[in-house]
């Protein structure tokens, strides 16, 4: 009985000591990957994390300094306190919530459908999601906007039906697959109102990631703000 | 206990030629193996559909009927219990999905276009465009290569079940095609000798290829 009694006292005390994350987030607020870290950071109230901003409108994610520790010079990166550094949100993100039970898939099929989710995140959700947002802000190509629009309908579709059933992407269940998805999809929103009206289960999603999770609302104002939208 | 289930694939596929290799490298006979035969569209059958809505390969059945898809979910899946592919550290597990990140968004994005304007329409001209598109993914993987044994250091890991079956099969595209990279050719030989299921995995796919008349 005793010996359990210290178990159970060890475990407990090995949960109470999962420190948060700390190091240094290097992002922008309307970089979609930054915005999926920014969220989980503010979602998970860590103040231990500093973030400092990398001007990449302005060329600064390309300077001898950044370029020394992200040497592909992306956003987001994250540099650990003894000075390591990588890149990559998906990285970030799982070494960020590393103490968050919460966000832990419960068991391996969970876990094959949020890997399942991963690998279909980069070569589908954003790879078609930037070629759109490109095309519009930054190259003002209206014809290349909406052919990008055609091209990511199939996906959106499928989301949008998905998201008619469930309450986040991969159940009712929020996960880290919905920390990726969101910043992707809502910032379609910029090309006109008009955008995601044919996929109200996304719209409807999006609302309900304002209401109910914190630290949302405020990344998609960030990214309308750092824009001057 | 090993992974059981079955892998649903085609030995052209890169992605599925990753699990496949990896299977072959644990040692695993617990998982059955399924061709899907792309070339005449059984991918797209209800059957396959059923289990697998975005009709991709490879796909992965578990005991009970679960189905997933997607090399990166089942490498991890297939991979679980055995420790030496797990991260030991926090680096380690950075730097492996920093890889994982960028397999996607680089290194298949680019060698699939390749591979796909080669074997499926033929395009020469896209064919070339895509080759100019992956050099700098080359170029970088070769310096790396050039100072490590395996892509992320001197450890085999999944990184690598996922990245040679994509660079290999640009030989498929040219005979010539990796000769500016002398590095990723000396690394693929590296794991046709010391790295069990390598040569099975590659001899796999130039079976299939002179099978299809590619």
């Amino acid at each position: 009985l005793k010996l359990q009694f210290l178990y159970f006292i060890g475990e407990h005390h090995t949960k109470l000591n999962k420190m948060p994350a700390t190091g240094i987030l290097y992002g922008h607020a309307f970089s979609q990957p930054c915005r999926s870290v920014q969220w989980y950071l503010d979602y998970s109230d860590n103040t231990a994390v500093e973030r400092k901003v990398v001007d990449v409108l302005g060329g600064e994610q390309k300077a001898a300094e950044y370029v020394a520790k992200f040497p592909q010079h992306q956003v987001p990166g994250f540099e650990m306190e003894d000075g390591f550094c990588f890149a990559e949100s998906l990285a970030i993100l799982k070494h960020v919530v590393q103490g968050d039970e919460t966000l832990k898939p419960g068991c391996p099929k969970e876990e094959a459908r949020l890997n399942e989710y991963f690998g279909r995140h980069y070569s589908q959700v954003r790879k078609f999601s930037t070629e759109v947002i490109f095309a519009h802000l930054f190259a003002k190509d209206a014809e290349k906007t909406q052919a990008g629009l055609v091209v990511i309908k199939p996906q959106l579709e499928s989301y949008n039906e998905t998201l008619g059933k469930q309450n986040y992407l991969l159940g009712d269940k929020l996960t880290l697959a919905d920390f990726l998805f969101a910043p992707e999809v809502d910032q379609l929103a910029w090309v006109g109102p008009e955008t995601l009206a044919p996929y109200p289960n996304i719209l409807k999603y999006l609302e309900r990631l304002t209401s109910d999770v914190k630290g949302y609302k405020e990344s998609f104002a960030g990214a309308n703000t750092a824009l001057g939208l | 206990m090993p992974a059981s289930g079955i892998l649903y694939g085609h030995p052209v596929s890169q992605p599925s030629r990753s699990v496949q290799w990896y299977l072959d490298y644990s040692g695993n006979t617990t998982v059955e193996r399924k061709v899907v035969d792309l070339m005449v569209g059984a991918h797209m059958e209800p059957d396959y559909v059923a289990k697998f809505p975005n009709h991709q390969v490879p796909g992965f059945e578990m005991e009970d009927g679960f189905c997933f898809a997607e090399s990166l979910a089942i490498l991890k899946h297939v991979s679980a219990g055995d420790e030496t592919m797990q991260p030991q550290t926090a680096k380690e597990e950075a730097i492996l999905n920093e890889y994982l990140g960028r397999h996607y968004s680089q290194v298949r994005k680019f060698s699939s276009d390749v591979f796909i304007y080669f074997v499926l329409t033929k395009d020469e001209e896209k064919k070339q465009a895509g080759l100019v598109a992956i050099k700098p993914q080359l170029e970088s993987y070769n310096e790396k290569l050039g100072k490590q044994k395996y892509i992320l250091g001197d450890k085999l890991t999944l990184a690598d079940f996922l990245f040679a079956p994509e660079v290999d099969q640009m030989e498929a595209v040219g005979k010539d095609t990796l000769a500016p990279y002398q590095n990723i050719v000396k690394y693929l030989e590296r794991l046709t000798t010391d790295v069990k299921g390598y040569k099975e995995c590659i001899g796999g796919m130039w079976t299939e290829l002179e099978r299809l008349n590619l």
